[in-house]
């Protein structure tokens, strides 16, 4: 059982290229953290880091109270999943589990008794004497988890584990892998592109971007109150919607004018910006037609003609333009809101989002009042 | 084509009319090959296979003698010797010449400085023709002014041995012109070397693998298809071989570097056809004998890919 500590963490290659830069994270013990951004943001160059597999260019890794800097991936007491499986093509599904216990030189008996047990939580007892080519995609993830299991490593890798599995199969995954890190009480590392895994699964998430860490927080709080604007952007299905608006003072606090009219906000944090212009950001789920909110401002409707709509089932994505801006909303599919209607939409005044259009950084949100 | 291509692996369902139509076209496009293959390759083999049981002189009608070549084959004074030089050369190839080839492609694998450089200049005896290099090697192993003997001489002034000449370095000597150019096994090697994924030999670290247990639980069995076809290749080799022998030693001193194919030339230069046929056909069988073996102790019919 280990926390892992990366301080100061840069990685560059060949002197010229870098890719981490000035990486700090405290990731606890027993802890399940996902790292998330788009690729090449670093993500897993950090984690082939914490693993041994990339050298740190410069920077501290701790795991545990020690300094594992200089200390050869199988001295970490770590173990990874990786994307494509990475099972020995050769050996059988018991040698696959088997052998890095082989490695250690733990006796005969004590490894069968190992590998069996881990078999058995993963369903896996029967495949035991197979090859890996003749398993399916998510018997073969099994594996590769029971390979990282049977070693009881104080800290778990995974690098896109189930990003090679259809989509059904990677929900089950999903699920299997939260239980399992219950049952195992470990440091989880679980790198991903997929912000639904990563808000499904993750105790904290660490966005990503260039090498950067935008923020790192619970699935909750990153959904509710993004630090800034590609971390709003990123985390939530469809994406946010942004809409440049200039803050006025207004009776009893604030209004964001744009294209989504007059949005009345209270909120201290926007005296500095009077006047000047900002970034709204609306998620779509937040927009809703009129008639579902009586008691809207008539000043924060706004007309608009339907450019395409979605039926996704239970609900509609509705497409629209104001002043040449896209804009996405989720509606009730009750509505029956078709292309070329005319609707009426209102956002959700407390779930507003505002940023510094310079900084890109988050100066409030509808939910801190 | 695709239920074509599968009924050919040996699916056993009965062809439906579209596929019994496109056997047409199938053996159509095959007829070439087929033309060729037995024209130039059925034939001949077929020719050997009866001539070798006739006496025949190669003017004359060839006369059946049963197996009188055979027996003549075995009882001949170079049989015995050229069959154990056949086993000892082959077994040499095996673990000399693939081994030494299969360690080069651990290296190269390595990506030393210079290793392409070294790749290209691994390459160049590939390029002589065998004559040539066997040529090149009788300069070498000269007493008088080859290299080897006159490097010796700085350490031992007075050194004197004929190695193409004297028992029983000439086996050595023969086996010296093709026992370190292992090229090809290097390049077939390396090859699959660079085809495991980086993933399997991360994940071998972190396993715990390094050194020598990556190399002989990972990589080596990893390569165990371009290995097989590497002994293959070079036994095969060593059956067929002729230039290197018949330019150095021509078989001497005595029968000590005997092998079949010298006795198979000779055979033609005394024109007994027939007898020279015989020992074709027991190089061919010998042949069938050591890829069938081969095939199997390496499990070259099977991928875990």
């Amino acid at each position: 059982m280990a926390s892992i500590s990366l301080r100061n963490i840069e990685k560059t290659y060949d002197n010229k290229v870098t890719v981490i830069k000035d990486l700090n994270l405290e990731i606890a013990d027993k802890e399940f953290i996902v790292l998330v951004g788009p690729s090449g943001c670093g993500k897993s160059t950090t984690l082939r880091m914490i693993a041994g597999l990339e050298s740190i260019t410069a920077g501290d890794l701790f795991i545990g109270d020690k300094r594992m800097n200089d200390v050869a991936p199988k001295d970490r007491d770590i173990a990874m999943v990786f994307q494509n499986y990475a099972l020995y093509p050769h050996m059988t599904v018991y040698r696959n589990m088997a052998y890095a216990l082989e490695l250690r030189r733990v006796p005969k008996a004590e490894i069968r008794a190992k590998v069996e047990e881990v078999a058995k939580v993963l369903e896996l007892t029967k495949f035991l004497d197979r090859k890996p080519k003749e398993l399916s995609g998510g018997q073969r993830q099994r594996v590769a988890l029971g390979r990282a299991m049977v070693r009881d490593p104080a800290v778990f890798l995974l690098d896109e584990p189930l990003s090679n599995l259809d989509a059904k199969l990677r929900t089950e995954m999903r699920a299997q892998i939260s239980a399992l890190h219950r049952r195992l009480e470990t440091t989880f590392v679980y790198v991903t592109h997929d912000q639904t895994e990563a808000m499904t699964m993750g105790d904290r998430i660490v966005v990503m971007r260039d090498g950067v860490i935008h923020q790192v927080d619970t699935p909750q709080n990153l959904f509710d109150r993004p630090d800034n604007i590609f971390v709003a952007g990123f985390i939530g299905s469809p994406q946010m919607n942004f809409i440049d608006a200039t803050v006025e003072r207004a009776e009893g606090g604030y209004e964001l004018v744009g294209v989504l009219g007059r949005l009345p906000i209270a909120n201290e944090r926007l005296a500095d910006y009077v006047g000047k212009q900002v970034v709204v950001g609306v998620r779509p789920e937040d927009i809703m037609e009129a008639s579902e909110c009586p008691d809207a401002p008539a000043a924060a409707v706004t007309e608009a003609s339907v450019d395409l709509s979605e039926l996704m089932g239970s609900e509609v994505y509705v497409y629209f333009t104001a002043a040449e801006r896209r804009i996405i909303a989720r509606i009730s599919s009750r509505l029956d809101i078709r292309a070329g209607d005319t609707v009426r939409l209102v956002p959700d005044l407390s779930a507003l989002h505002v940023f510094d259009m310079e900084t890109e950084r988050a100066i409030c949100h509808g939910l801190d009042a | 084509m695709k239920s074509v291509a599968a009924s050919l692996r040996g699916r056993r369902s009965r062809p439906t009319s579209l596929e019994r139509n496109n056997y047409k076209w199938v053996y159509l496009f095959l007829l070439p090959t087929l033309i060729v293959f037995v024209m130039f390759y059925a034939a001949p083999i077929i020719q050997v296979f009866l001539t070798s049981f006739t006496t025949w002189n190669g003017f004359t009608d060839p006369v059946f003698s049963g197996l009188q070549n055979y027996v003549n084959l075995v009882n001949s004074r170079g049989f015995l010797l050229a069959m154990q030089n056949l086993l000892y050369w082959s077994l040499l190839a095996t673990f000399v010449h693939v081994g030494f080839g299969v360690l080069v492609a651990f290296v190269l694998f390595q990506k030393p400085h210079g290793w392409k450089l070294a790749r290209a200049v691994f390459m160049i005896p590939n390029v002589i023709s065998a004559a040539a290099w066997a040529m090149i090697y009788r300069f070498f192993f000269n007493n008088d002014f080859g290299v080897l003997n006159t490097v010796i001489r700085f350490v031992i002034p007075d050194f004197t041995v004929q190695w193409f000449y004297e028992s029983p370095w000439a086996f050595w000597a023969v086996a010296f012109t093709w026992m370190f150019y292992a090229v090809i096994v290097t390049l077939v090697v390396l090859g699959d070397l660079m085809n495991i994924p980086a993933e399997l030999a991360e994940a071998a670290r972190i396993d715990g693998a390094s050194g020598w247990r990556l190399i002989r639980d990972i990589q080596l069995p990893l390569c165990r298809s371009s290995i097989g076809t590497s002994v293959i290749v070079s036994v095969t080799a060593r059956i067929a071989m002729y230039e290197q022998i018949a330019l150095t030693t021509a078989g001497g001193p005595g029968n000590d570097t005997m092998s079949l194919s010298i006795m198979l030339v000779n055979g033609i230069m005394d024109y007994r056809y027939g007898y020279a046929n015989a020992i074709g056909v027991v190089m061919f069988v010998i042949g069938l004998v050591v890829l069938a073996l081969i095939n199997r102790a390496f499990r070259m019919d099977e991928s875990d890919l």
